[in-house]
């Protein structure tokens, strides 16, 4: 499994993880502190919903607490932990099927904040130009369809191969390879249809 | 010459070789539409990281210590159909104890059908269950599949030894599969006064 551009892939010292087997609440916050950022983004990126992201983030580190005595230092810890948080993702994402797959778009109030920080800044135009990037991104991610949102985000994100996803889903990995397709056609056809940022190439 | 579709182009960027790979190494404008989907890529792993919700390492201490064990309450009905089964098993052992006709080598070899009796009035009790109504925690979950997994394995070797008609491991497998299904319904009951029955069966 590739790391790429994982949060997960930040490793800790081994001592902490020891500590942690032995029961130390301490080792385990200092793990938390560590991964927290990782599972929560995973989690919302995953699920779309902070309600539900929350949710995977008390039960994956409840699940560390009551597994790590299973974790052998083989693969790096972080890996170990996002494939908790992945598993208990799409736990959620199952228990809650009944949930429209469009839901409504979450951030925006953050991003307005962070853009009225950005403006008091000399570079206003970079901060507009950015803040429409992320936020059409954001959007379009948001209504992607839960499925597609997962691969394209296990694929490109947490470096997940075809196989390992198809493997999750309990799908073929063409099915995995059509939702990317879906998911990078689904971001273009929106880049060129609202925003049309300069860091991204004019159409063919 | 026809471009390749996204599929394709996103299988070539991935290392593929496919019959497109020679024409977009020299085609500008496929080029183009891979830079697009770096592009795309790179700002997906710059968006807006959400902020973390308050208290998170909190509720998930107080969560996690509200799945452990709780001090015993009242008995509930299905803990004394196990009180009555455990003393049943309690009293049959005593008999063939003092059972003239037995040797003191032999007390228990009685005590097995009584095993199988108390298992499979375990098992109809955990029959009645709607575990797919019950609320159950990640941390429940997870023991739940441990004891299913531990159960189905008990069941191989209790057929192994049902073969070889090894008296003393196959009363040791029963009783290892009756502490599973005794666990089994103190989480399903969430009552850990059921727990005080398998405690009194090891004391025959």
């Amino acid at each position: 499994m590739k790391e790429n551009n994982s949060l997960f892939s930040q490793t800790i010292e081994p001592s902490l993880i020891t500590r942690a087997q032995q029961g130390d609440l301490t080792a385990h916050e200092a793990i938390f502190k560590c991964y927290s950022k990782a599972t929560y983004i995973l989690a919302l990126r995953l699920c779309n919903q902070k309600e539900m992201a929350e949710d995977v983030l008390q039960n994956t580190f409840i699940k560390v607490i009551d597994c790590i005595d299973s974790f052998q230092c083989q693969a790096p810890f972080g890996m170990w932990l996002r494939k908790i948080a992945v598993n208990e993702s799409l736990m959620i994402l199952r228990k809650n099927r009944q949930l429209p797959q469009l839901v409504s778009y979450e951030h925006s109030d953050t991003l307005n904040n962070v853009i009225e920080l950005d403006l008091q800044t000399k570079q206003q135009h970079c901060a507009i130009h950015q803040y429409q990037v992320q936020s059409t991104l954001e959007k379009t991610l948001a209504q992607l369809p839960a499925q597609t949102r997962l691969v394209l985000w296990l694929k490109e994100i947490e470096g997940y191969s075809h196989q390992e996803i198809a493997e999750l889903m309990g799908k073929s990995e063409s099915f995995s390879k059509s939702l990317l397709s879906r998911a990078f056609g689904r971001l273009r056809t929106c880049f060129s249809r609202d925003n049309n940022p300069k860091s991204l190439v004019e159409e063919p | 010459m026809n471009h390749p579709n996204i599929t394709e182009l996103l299988a070539i960027r991935d290392g593929e070789s496919t019959s497109a790979s020679v024409h977009v190494s020299t085609c500008q404008i496929c080029q183009d539409e891979l830079n697009k989907i770096e592009i795309l890529v790179a700002e997906l792993c710059h968006l807006h990281e959400p902020q973390l919700p308050e208290d998170a390492w909190e509720k998930i201490v107080a969560k996690h210590n509200n799945t452990q064990p709780k001090p015993p309450g009242k008995p509930t009905p299905l803990s004394k159909v196990l009180y009555a089964l455990a003393a049943s098993v309690l009293l049959v052992g005593f008999i063939t104890l003092l059972s003239p006709n037995k040797t003191i080598n032999t007390p228990l070899v009685s005590v097995l059908p009584e095993l199988k009796a108390e298992s499979r009035a375990l098992e109809h009790i955990l029959a009645n269950y709607q575990t797919n109504s019950l609320e159950l925690s990640a941390s429940q979950q997870f023991k739940i599949e441990k004891i299913q997994w531990e159960l189905m394995l008990l069941d191989q070797k209790l057929s192994l030894n049902n073969k070889q008609n090894n008296e003393k491991q196959l009363e040791k497998l029963w009783l290892n599969r009756i502490e599973n299904l005794t666990t089994l319904h103190a989480i399903y009951n969430n009552n850990p006064e059921v727990m005080l029955a398998q405690s009194t069966r090891n004391l025959i």
